[in-house]
C-alpha cells in the first residue's frame, strides 16, 4: 500500500513519546519482548518517516502478527483478565505505527493510547502513579494536536506539547466539578481482577505464616473514628476470616455450604433486602454506645473485610456473615473504603447453638497429638465449669511459654510439640493449640485471624500494619454466647496492651525487614515524622481522591442541600457554563483586544466631543488636519485653553500620521488641558 | 467533503436550507467569522471519541476505580475545551473575496480568496472550497492575511456565481468540525468555449479606406501543411496535435487586409452557443498574429482594434451577449 498520508513530525516525535511513557509505566506488568516490540516499531516508523525503510509489507505483517500470538501464548497461560488485555493492547498499538497510512490511523491508534494510560490505573493508585497517567495522557493529547498541525519545522515541534498542555489545564476545572458532582454507579458486571500475589492474612493459618508477617511493615489498613478518640488498644481487635476446620496441621475457613439454613452473608444497604431475611441477625444482641468509624484498606485480592466486634455497615457492598465478620462483593482489587458501625458490647448466638454447628466447631481430626487430646479430657473432668477450664489452660500459657517470632519448626504433631516441647512460640501457635485444647475438652471453639492493635497518627487516624497481623480464640458459652479469648494476650500482655510495634522495638531491626521501608527507621526522629507526613498525604489522597465514592453523598450534601437531579445539572451547568466562559475568553483574548479601540484613537475622539460641546464640532468629513486649520483660521482661538487643543491635534496628527509615536504622552497632556 | 455531507439530502430541504442561509448570512464580500456564522459539530473521530470516554467510564464503574473514573471526566472534560479551540481557530477572521481571472468555459476558475486576522493568534489549517470542488488550505502563521486561489468547475459562458464558499477547519484536535458557508459575492467571467470553426473567407473590412499593406508571409492564415524542421513554433497547429491528428503547421500567406471582422453572421444555420464559440477560437487565433479585428453580433459592435484589452473587450462582449435580447441571471447554489 503506498502511503496517502504522511503524519507530520510533530505529531510522530509525540506519538512515540507517549507510547514510551505508557509502556514504562506498564513496565511491570508487560512482559519484556513487548517493550522491544515497542522500540523496534518505534525504530522503524523514524525510518520510514526519513525515507529510509519502507512500510512492511503484507507477508512481513502477517509473520509479525503470527510470532506475537506466539509470544502471547507463551507470555500468559490465559487470556481472559487485565494482563493479557494490556499486552494486546501496547502490542496491537505497537504495529498499529508502522500502519499508519491515513489521519484516522493515527486517530485510532491515539485512541488506544488514551485507554492503555488509563489502564495503568488499575494496576496501582498511588498519587505518583495518577501523576505519571496524567503526563501521560499530556504526551497523547500533544500527539493528538500534532498530526492535526501544520506548521513545521523546529520551534512546531514543540508546539503540540504547549497546545497540548493548554488544553489538558483548561479541561481541568471542568474535571473536578464532574468528578465531585456526577453519581457513581455500582458495578455492572464482574470483572476479572489481577492475579497479583497479596500479603496479609489469608484465610487459612498454617505454620509460620503469621511469623513471616510480623517481620512486614506493609501497610495493611487505615481507621479513621468519626467522633472522639480511637478506642484503646486492647480493644483494637480487628476481625477477618475465622477458622474452624483443623485437619492436624492447618486451620482453614468452613466452605459456605456447610452452612445449612439459610444464607450465610446478610448484605448491608438498601437495595438487596436480604438483611432482614436472614433470621440469625436477630440473634445479635447490641450495646454500649454505637461508634461510627470508617476503614481505608489496601488491596488484598480477597473477599474479606476486618471490623472491631460487633459491626454493622450500611453499605450495599458490605455484607455480614454468621461469624460476625464483614465480607465485600468483590475481591479488593484497590483501595477499599467503606464505614462500619461498632457496639462495644454484644452478645451473638447466647440461646443455643444449632447441632451442626456445634459439630463444626468441636470436630478434631483423629490420631492427631494423643497427648494434648489426653490432658484435656483429664482437665476438664476436674474443672467445675467450661471458665474455670480455660482459666486452667490460660495460666497454664502464661506460667510457661515465651513468645517469640523465631520458634523452632515443628512437626506432625504440632500441638503436642509446641505444648510440651519448644513451648516458644506466638499467636498462631497459643490460638491453634488453645483451641484444640478447647474443643478435646468438649468446649466449642475457632480460630479467629486479623489484626491487633494500631499505630495512632498525629492526624487523629489508626495505621494497621501488616506486622498487627495476629490470631486469636473465640469459644461458646451457655448463656454468654461466643466469647473472645486471647491466649498470646496470657503470654505476653504487652503486646496487646502496647501494640505491636512498641513490643517489637526493643528488636527494631526483625521489624520491616526490607531496608528501604521507612518504618524501619522509626526511632529516627525526623524520618518517622517525615513518614507519617506522607502516610497523611497518601490518606487523604485515598479518602477524597479514591474513596470518594463513599463520600460523595454527605459532601454534596453539605454543598448543595438537598441532593436532587435538578439541583446537580444546576450546579453542573452553573459551573461548567462559567469554565467554558473563562477558556474562551482566555482564548479569543487577542481578537477582544484587536477589536477595542486604541487609546490614542479613543482620547481623539473624546477631544473632539469636547470641542464640539464647546461649539466647534467636527465636520463628518473633516480629518484632523484641515479640522486644526479650520479652527486655526476662526475665532476659535479667542477662546481660553485653545492653544491646547490646537496643540493636542497638531500632536495628534503626529503621532498618528507623522510616525512620531514619542509625541503620544504629550498628545494625552495637551488633549486632557482643554476643558 | 461538506459536498459529500449533503449529497443525501433532497432538493427541497436543500433549497429551504438555501433560504434561511440568505437571511441569516446575506452576502458581502468582506465577512467576519463570528458566532452567529460558525456552525459545530463532532466529527466522526469525535463521536469515537465519545465512544472511547463511555469504555473508560464503564472501566471505572465495573473496577469501581476513581482514578479511572477521574480521567473519564478529564477526557470528558477536554472535549468540552476542544469545541472551543476549534471554534478560537476560525472565530475573528475576515474572508473576503478578491478577484477570479476570467477563464474559457469548461475551464476551473479559479478565486481568490484572502483570510485576515485581526489579532496575532496563530491559525491552522483553514480549508476553503466550493460546493463539490478540491479544497485549499492555509495557515496563519506569521503573518495575519493570506490568500487562497479556491477552484470551482465552469459549466456554462456568462457570469459564474460559484454560490457559497465552505470555510471549515478542524484543527487543533480533529474532534470537531467548525464551518460556514459564506456568500462572498464571488463571481468571475466565462468566455466561451473555443471550438475550431469551419474556414470563414476573411471578410475585408467595410467601408475600409483601403489601408492595406503588403507584409511577406506571416499574417493571414491560409491552410495547414505538414510539420517540417524549422518551422516556427507559433506555427504549429497544437489543436490538431492534441487530437492525435499529427504535427501541423499553420501556412500563412500575406494579408490582403489586416483589419478583419468577426461577424455573427460568418456561421448561418449554427447553434448560437456554438456560434459565440467558433468566433472565440478564430478571435484566439487571429488576436495571437496581432491583426486588427473587430466584432459585429446583432446588437453589439466591437471597432477593429488590436492588443490585449482589445482582444479581452471582445471576449467579454463574447461571453455576455445575449442572444435573445433578454437578460438571463444564473444563480448557482
Amino acid at each position: 500500500m503506498t502511503p496517502q498520508w504522511q503524519i507530520p513530525r510533530a505529531g510522530l516525535v509525540w506519538l512515540i513519546c507517549a507510547q514510551l511513557a505508557i509502556a514504562a509505566g506498564l513496565f511491570a506488568v508487560l512482559p519484556l519482548w513487548i517493550l522491544m516490540v515497542l522500540v523496534l516499531s518505534c525504530l522503524w516508523r523514524i525510518q520510514i518517516y526519513r525515507g529510509v525503510w519502507s512500510y512492511p509489507g503484507r507477508w512481513s505483517k502477517l509473520l509479525l502478527l503470527i510470532l506475537n500470538i506466539a509470544a502471547m501464548v507463551f507470555s500468559f497461560d490465559r487470556f481472559t483478565g487485565l494482563e493479557p488485555l494490556t499486552a494486546l493492547l501496547v502490542s496491537a498499538a505497537a504495529f498499529k505505527l508502522l500502519e499508519m497510512h491515513r489521519r484516522s490511523d493515527g486517530l485510532k491508534l491515539i485512541f488506544v493510547c488514551y485507554f492503555t494510560a488509563s489502564l495503568q490505573l488499575l494496576y496501582e493508585q498511588t498519587i505518583a502513579v495518577g501523576g505519571y497517567t496524567l503526563f501521560c495522557l499530556l504526551l497523547v493529547t500533544a500527539a493528538l494536536t500534532g498530526i492535526f498541525q501544520r506548521a513545521e519545522g523546529h520551534a512546531a515541534t514543540w508546539a503540540p506539547l504547549k497546545r497540548g498542555t493548554a488544553l489538558l489545564s483548561q479541561s481541568l476545572p471542568l474535571m473536578v466539578v464532574l468528578f465531585l458532582v456526577l453519581p457513581r454507579l455500582p458495578a455492572f458486571w464482574a470483572v476479572p481482577g489481577q492475579q497479583q500475589a497479596s500479603t496479609g492474612v489469608s484465610g487459612e493459618m498454617s505454620p509460620g505464616d503469621f511469623s513471616r508477617l510480623g517481620k512486614n511493615g506493609d501497610l495493611a489498613f487505615r481507621v479513621s473514628f468519626e467522633k472522639g478518640a480511637p478506642p484503646s488498644p486492647d480493644l483494637l481487635y480487628w476481625r477477618g476470616p475465622v477458622l474452624t476446620h483443623f485437619d492436624g496441621r492447618r486451620w482453614s475457613q468452613l466452605d459456605p455450604i456447610n452452612f445449612g439454613d439459610g444464607s450465610h452473608v446478610a448484605w448491608g444497604g438498601n437495595g438487596t433486602g436480604g438483611k432482614s431475611g436472614s433470621h440469625w441477625l436477630q440473634r445479635i444482641q447490641r450495646g454500649g454506645q454505637q461508634r461510627d468509624y470508617t476503614v481505608v484498606m489496601e488491596p488484598t485480592q480477597r473477599l474479606w473485610l476486618f471490623a472491631l466486634l460487633a459491626p454493622d455497615s450500611n453499605d450495599s457492598s458490605v455484607g455480614i456473615t454468621r461469624e460476625m465478620r464483614l465480607v465485600s462483593r468483590q475481591p479488593v482489587s484497590g483501595k477499599k473504603q467503606y464505614s462500619v458501625s461498632w457496639w462495644p458490647q454484644y452478645r451473638y448466638f447466647a440461646d443455643t447453638l444449632v447441632p451442626w454447628q456445634r459439630f463444626q466447631v468441636l470436630k478434631l481430626p483423629k490420631g492427631y497429638n494423643p497427648r494434648a487430646v489426653a490432658l484435656a479430657t483429664q482437665w476438664r473432668e476436674e474443672s467445675v465449669t467450661e471458665e474455670a477450664y480455660i482459666q486452667r489452660v490460660l495460666q497454664w500459657f502464661n506460667r510457661e511459654f515465651t513468645y517469640t517470632l523465631e520458634p523452632p519448626a515443628l512437626g506432625r504433631n504440632t500441638v503436642d510439640e509446641f505444648l510440651w516441647g519448644s513451648q516458644r512460640g506466638f499467636c498462631e501457635h497459643y490460638a491453634g493449640s488453645f483451641v484444640f485444647l478447647m474443643r478435646a475438652g468438649g468446649v466449642p471453639a475457632r480460630v479467629v485471624t486479623g489484626y491487633q492493635g494500631a499505630e495512632a497518627h498525629p492526624d487523629g487516624y489508626l495505621l494497621v500494619h501488616q506486622y498487627n497481623a495476629h490470631a486469636w480464640a473465640e469459644v461458646w458459652l451457655e448463656g454468654r454466647g461466643w466469647v473472645r479469648v486471647d491466649p498470646t494476650a496470657a503470654v505476653a500482655p504487652e503486646r496487646i496492651e502496647q501494640g505491636a510495634e512498641s513490643f517489637f522495638g526493643q528488636s527494631a531491626t526483625s521489624l520491616a525487614e526490607d531496608g528501604f521501608s521507612l518504618s524501619r527507621y522509626r526511632h529516627i526522629g525526623w524520618l518517622n515524622s517525615l513518614r507519617l507526613q506522607l502516610d497523611a498525604l497518601d490518606y487523604y489522597w485515598s479518602t477524597w481522591v479514591l474513596g470518594y465514592q463513599s463520600q460523595q453523598k454527605s459532601f454534596l450534601q453539605r454543598w448543595l442541600g438537598e441532593i436532587s437531579w435538578r439541583s446537580i445539572g444546576l450546579l453542573l451547568f452553573a459551573t461548567g457554563g462559567l469554565v467554558m466562559l473563562m477558556t474562551l475568553l482566555w482564548l479569543l483574548r487577542g481578537s477582544l483586544k484587536a477589536r477595542r479601540q486604541p487609546a490614542l484613537q479613543r482620547q481623539f475622539v473624546k477631544l473632539c466631543r469636547r470641542l464640539a460641546k464647546a461649539g466647534w464640532p467636527r465636520a463628518s468629513a473633516e480629518g484632523p488636519r484641515d479640522y486644526r486649520l479650520r479652527l486655526e483660521a476662526s475665532e476659535f482661538k479667542q477662546r481660553t485653553k485653545s492653544q491646547n487643543a490646537l496643540l493636542a491635534l497638531k500632536l495628534y496628527e503626529k503621532v498618528c500620521y507623522g510616525d512620531q509615536p514619542q509625541h503620544a504622552e504629550a498628545f494625552y497632556r495637551e488633549a486632557k488641558q482643554f476643558r | 467533503m461538506a459536498a459529500k455531507a449533503h449529497g443525501f439530502i433532497p432538493p427541497f430541504m436543500r433549497r429551504r436550507f438555501s433560504l434561511w442561509l440568505n437571511r441569516r448570512m446575506p452576502a458581502a464580500r468582506r465577512i467576519r467569522l463570528n458566532q452567529q456564522r460558525l456552525f459545530i459539530l463532532p466529527t466522526k473521530a469525535g463521536t469515537a471519541y465519545l465512544v472511547l470516554v463511555s469504555i473508560i467510564w464503564l472501566l471505572a464503574t465495573n473496577y469501581q476505580n476513581g482514578l479511572v473514573f477521574a480521567v473519564a471526566c478529564l477526557l470528558s472534560s477536554l472535549f468540552i475545551t476542544a469545541i472551543l479551540h476549534s471554534y478560537a481557530n476560525l472565530a475573528g477572521l475576515d474572508v473576503s473575496f478578491v478577484a477570479a481571472e476570467p477563464v474559457f468555459n469548461g475551464q476551473q476558475m479559479l478565486f481568490r480568496i484572502a483570510v485576515c486576522c485581526a489579532d496575532q493568534r496563530q491559525r491552522q489549517g483553514i480549508e476553503l472550497h466550493f460546493r463539490h470542488a478540491e479544497s485549499q488550505v492555509l495557515d496563519l502563521l506569521d503573518s495575519n492575511r493570506q490568500e487562497a486561489l479556491v477552484p470551482a468547475q465552469t459549466d456554462h459562458r456568462g457570469w459564474f456565481h460559484p454560490g457559497r464558499v465552505t470555510v471549515e477547519s478542524r484543527y487543533p484536535v480533529g474532534l470537531f468540525r467548525v464551518w460556514t458557508y459564506l456568500d462572498l459575492n464571488c463571481k468571475g467571467l466565462v468566455y466561451p468555449q473555443p471550438v475550431e470553426g469551419p474556414e470563414v473567407m476573411s471578410a475585408p473590412a467595410q467601408g475600409s479606406s483601403g489601408q492595406r499593406q503588403l507584409t511577406v508571409g506571416s499574417d493571414d492564415f491560409a491552410g495547414f501543411k505538414a510539420y517540417q524542421k524549422g518551422m516556427p513554433l507559433q506555427h504549429l497547429s497544437w489543436k490538431h496535435y492534441a487530437r492525435e491528428r499529427g504535427l501541423l503547421g499553420k501556412e500563412y500567406a500575406d494579408a490582403i487586409d489586416e483589419r478583419l471582422w468577426l461577424r455573427w453572421q460568418d456561421y448561418p444555420g449554427v447553434d448560437s452557443e456554438l456560434r459565440l464559440s467558433y468566433l472565440c477560437d478564430r478571435l484566439l487565433d487571429v488576436a495571437r498574429r496581432e491583426a486588427e479585428y473587430g466584432l459585429q453580433l446583432p446588437g453589439v459592435e466591437v471597432l477593429q482594434g488590436r492588443g490585449d484589452a482589445h482582444s479581452q473587450e471582445i471576449l467579454r462582449n463574447l461571453a455576455l451577449f445575449e442572444p435573445g435580447g433578454g437578460s438571463k441571471r444564473r444563480e448557482a447554489f
